[in-house]
């Protein structure tokens, strides 16, 4: 590399002072100028020359360059909006009446009961004799009748099972039928997911199975280095690995999908009219 | 590029591109005219043109526009205009680092002064310029050597001559 002198400086100075000098020799440069007062003027005069963008100019009519989003226009038909708005305030009138009716109780004792048979299963497990007690309902009026012959066909079985040698208590006046414990209980075989002790910065290893198509594996990883910053290190049963990769591959396509349809629901702008009337305008912008 | 990014591009643009033209041309009609020919072509190619790259293609596109515009009309209005404000500026001896700088600039031989321009006002690399131009990396190099010494000199003669 030639070193900088007086006879070969100029392309060097130029290129100094548009900044594309290499950075191992801008200290030569530099040394260069000290030694060289005459050439230190000159690079002065040249540093002069450097324009300065004039920003009082500006391009006004932005406007005409610019171009409106996309329209959308969502054209709802009279009758049909007439209609969906009628059955609509129905509707509402309608859960507005029955929030307040006494029926509410009803309802409530249907989720009770719905939800009672994996308390049952859960209690049982752990205390069997108290069980009864805490999934007893409390019956509205109106259930007291259909109730009480629920009641007798179960003490009824109950007899039968205890005329059997059954060891199942008859202390619960309203036994509810055990539901049958197979669909409960999680499976031997089930994937397991643990949430392991945190480990710093430590990336999610998942195995990959032999079985699964590239795309599939390439999305599984792919979720995986997203749902990285969580620092959560999370490990598969190694016989339902295959299942598991496909419900990722599955879960980040859908996200792509709903990333793209978002950036397509912000590019455009929307009206929406009934017959003629615009009923209103949705600008992204 | 979607229309949102297109419409970014033309509010971080369109003043840079239309200033470029304008200091070159020296007619703001036709500057106006230029940019928009070049955001009409960046529009119809939005779909190929990333967001990344739409300052360059802009340029690209703006400045062939303008070399094929200064080749219609030969800039022979133009070179009247520029004597006649060298004029003006001999007889008022007016010092203004600012205006002697521009009145030198105007000077300059076209590719000259596109290329100080697009390196003083976008800071483009010997390389960028020599993409944006079709020379090469050393014509850019000496072109920016020989404008550089020009302009100097006529600073220094302005200097003199107070």
């Amino acid at each position: 590399m030639a070193m900088i002198t007086i006879h070969n400086y100029e392309t060097y100075l130029i290129d100094y002072l548009h900044g594309e000098l290499a950075a191992e020799r801008v200290d030569e440069m530099e040394f260069f100028l000290q030694e060289n007062p005459a050439i230190a003027e000159e690079f002065q005069h040249l540093q002069q020359t450097i324009l300065v963008p004039d920003t009082t100019i500006v391009f006004e009519d932005k406007k005409s360059l610019r171009k409106p989003a996309p329209s959308l226009i969502v054209r709802l038909k009279p009758y049909y909006s007439a209609a969906a708005i009628v059955i609509g305030v129905l509707c509402f009138i309608y859960f507005l009446l029955r929030k307040d009716s006494p029926s509410e109780p009803l309802a409530s004792q249907t989720k009770t009961l719905l939800s009672t048979p994996s308390t049952v299963n859960n209690t049982q497990q752990k205390d069997p004799q108290q069980a009864p007690e805490k999934i007893v309902p409390h019956p509205s009026p109106a259930l007291i009748k259909p109730l009480a012959t629920a009641q007798k066909t179960a003490n009824a079985s109950i007899a039968k099972k205890n005329k059997q040698g059954s060891p199942a208590t008859t202390n619960s006046a309203l036994d509810i039928p055990k539901p049958e414990k197979q669909i409960y209980e999680p499976k031997q075989e089930q994937v397991v997911v643990k949430e392991m002790p945190l480990k710093k910065e430590e990336p999610i290893q998942l195995p990959i199975p032999q079985n699964n198509t590239q795309e599939e594996v390439q999305d599984a990883a792919t979720l995986a280095n997203n749902i990285a910053p969580s620092k959560q290190t999370i490990e598969f049963n190694t016989r339902k690995q295959p299942k598991l990769f496909k419900a990722l591959a599955q879960l980040t396509r859908l996200s792509r999908k709903v990333k793209h349809t978002k950036e397509q629901l912000t590019e455009h702008e929307y009206i929406v009219m009934i017959g003629n009337t615009k009923l209103f305008h949705l600008n992204n912008n | 590029m979607n229309t949102k990014q297109y419409n970014t591009c033309v509010e971080l643009y369109s003043d840079h591109l239309y200033r470029f033209m304008l200091k070159n041309v020296r007619n703001t009609d036709l500057a106006k005219d230029l940019v928009q020919m070049a955001f009409e072509v960046l529009w119809l190619n939005k779909d190929n043109v990333e967001e990344e790259k739409a300052k360059s293609y802009l340029f690209t596109i703006g400045y062939r526009k303008m070399i094929d515009e200064i080749r219609k009309q030969k800039r022979i209005v133009y070179n009247e205009e520029m004597n006649d404000s060298i004029g003006g500026y001999t007889q008022t001896k007016s010092i203004d680092l600012k205006k002697t700088l521009e009145l030198a600039l105007n000077k300059l031989p076209d590719i000259q002064k596109q290329l100080i321009l697009l390196k003083d006002y976008e800071g483009y690399s010997y390389e960028e310029m020599a993409q944006l131009t079709g020379l090469n990396e050393g014509q850019v190099k000496i072109n920016l050597y020989r404008a550089r010494t020009f302009l100097k000199n006529e600073l220094i003669s302005v200097d003199t001559h107070i």
